[in-house]
């Protein structure tokens, strides 16, 4: 994240904060969780959250990677208490998801989740490998490592 | 185009479909989180009931315990405000770090802990997160509080506190079920059972995690099988059995900073052992 948008985030009002961040963290955790209704109520129970230590949690060098973070913990465990699989393949997106190119998106939504993790932040957010790392809680080389397998499988299916 | 940009634009795409919602008002959002930090004060009924702590294996009658709760309204703040000084409160000649106040019951105002950091390695392998999740505070006898109190969290249908205790010679610092002590002292780990079910679930409590802790790991066999942000300097871990668990604090990079044992064991009363003690002491 650049220095600028970070400082913009620490001098941020929570509901600047929010209105401008909750959307930005919906969109993609939906297309992760393959189900707009959990992604919705993870991120409002994240923002709760982040509304409760807004003091420290503007702090953050990435906010919304703070907030990505928690909601993607809140959906797990969500499901986990669900004694639910993550939705991966064999479950149907909860919207119809058309795109120009069926096949990437399909092989894109049944990668394992911690692949499919670091490629929506890394393509869909822009973030650079360090930035993915902090949000994940994973050391730059996993990433890396993960991103690099991921685009691999893709290749292949487009080839 | 490049593989790299046809992922980018695909998910462009993908995210363009997703049904569009309107984010909750920002007021809800700041009412549901005003309200994990209400709390009810509490009256005093009249039932009875009986403490047991797994450690001592003996049953502790500890007075009446049921309680009335008149839930405050969220909206409007408490009639008598003590501010925290600095975010730090100090029980038992002990600093907590707290986030603010919860109420004041006269002498004994009541604060939230604060959240141990976040940890910034990845967890996936660790087992469930079990938070310690914010409730109505409930002191069953606001009055047997003794200065300053720190609310932890809900572990079943109790609520959970570190307040100091009186003691011949000065005060020690106990981790309160409810309106009981049950583990004073200036460290350590334990396991105890929450009243009144007569089994599990039993609590793995930590009271005074190291310094710099980020996360407490509960390992079974040495397996990590749940984890947990302590609260205010506490971590207390709903055991899925009787048996022997490892509690392990780590900081913000995964660093194990301290290993304790703890032992769940049925109590006497149940037909079991004794329980056995655990690794780390309590006066």
């Amino acid at each position: 994240m650049e220095p600028r948008e970070l400082v913009t985030v620490q001098s941020m009002d929570f509901g600047v904060f929010y209105r401008e961040a909750w959307e930005r963290v919906y969109r993609p955790l939906a297309v992760i969780l393959r189900d707009h209704d959990l992604a919705r109520e993870a991120v409002d129970e994240a923002m709760v959250r982040a509304f409760q230590r807004w003091p420290k949690v503007r702090t953050y060098d990435n906010t919304v990677g703070w907030v990505y973070r928690v909601a993607l913990n809140y959906a797990r465990n969500r499901l986990r208490r669900r004694w639910r699989e993550l939705p991966w393949g064999s479950v149907e997106p909860s919207w119809e998801m058309k795109t120009p190119h069926p096949e990437l998106m399909d092989a894109l939504l049944e990668l394992p989740l911690r692949q499919r993790e670091v490629v929506v932040l890394r393509f869909l957010f822009d973030w650079s490998v360090r930035d993915v790392a902090a949000a994940l809680g994973i050391p730059d080389g996993t990433v890396k490592s993960r991103l690099h397998r991921a685009v691999t499988q893709l290749r292949e299916v487009m080839q | 185009m490049s593989i790299d940009e046809l992922i980018r634009a695909e998910l462009e795409v993908a995210v363009s479909t997703v049904p569009g919602v309107s984010p909750a008002p920002l007021g809800d959002v700041e009412r549901r989180g005003r309200r994990r930090r209400v709390v009810a004060r509490a009256a005093m009924a009249t039932a009875g009931v009986a403490v047991f702590t797994a450690v001592v294996g003996v049953t502790l009658v500890v007075g009446r315990i049921g309680y009335t709760p008149e839930v405050a309204d969220p909206t409007v703040p408490p009639a008598t405000s003590i501010p925290a000084v600095d975010g730090e409160v100090v029980i038992a000649g002990e600093v907590f770090l707290v986030d603010e106040l919860v109420e004041a019951f006269a002498e004994s105002p009541m604060y939230y802990g604060a959240l141990a950091p976040a940890p910034l390695f990845d967890l996936t392998a660790f087992g469930i997160e079990l938070p310690l999740e914010f409730g109505q505070a409930k002191v069953a006898d606001p009055d047997v509080l003794n200065g300053p109190t720190i609310y932890v969290g809900e572990a079943g249908e109790w609520s959970v506190f570190v307040n100091q205790r009186p003691l011949e010679g000065g005060a020690a610092k106990c981790l309160w079920i409810g309106s009981t002590p049950q583990l004073c002292g200036d460290s350590g780990a334990f396991e105890l059972f929450i009243p009144p079910q007569a089994g599990p679930p039993s609590y793995a409590s930590w009271l005074g995690v190291p310094d710099g802790t980020s996360v407490v790991v509960l390992r079974s066999a040495g397996t990590a099988i749940a984890w947990q942000q302590p609260v205010g300097g506490v971590s207390l871990i709903e055991l899925p059995s009787f048996g022997v668990f490892e509690l392990a604090a780590l900081d913000e990079t995964g660093t194990e900073l301290a290993l304790v044992d703890v032992t769940a064991a049925p109590t006497v009363e149940q037909g079991g052992p004794v329980p056995g003690a655990p690794t780390t002491t309590l006066p």
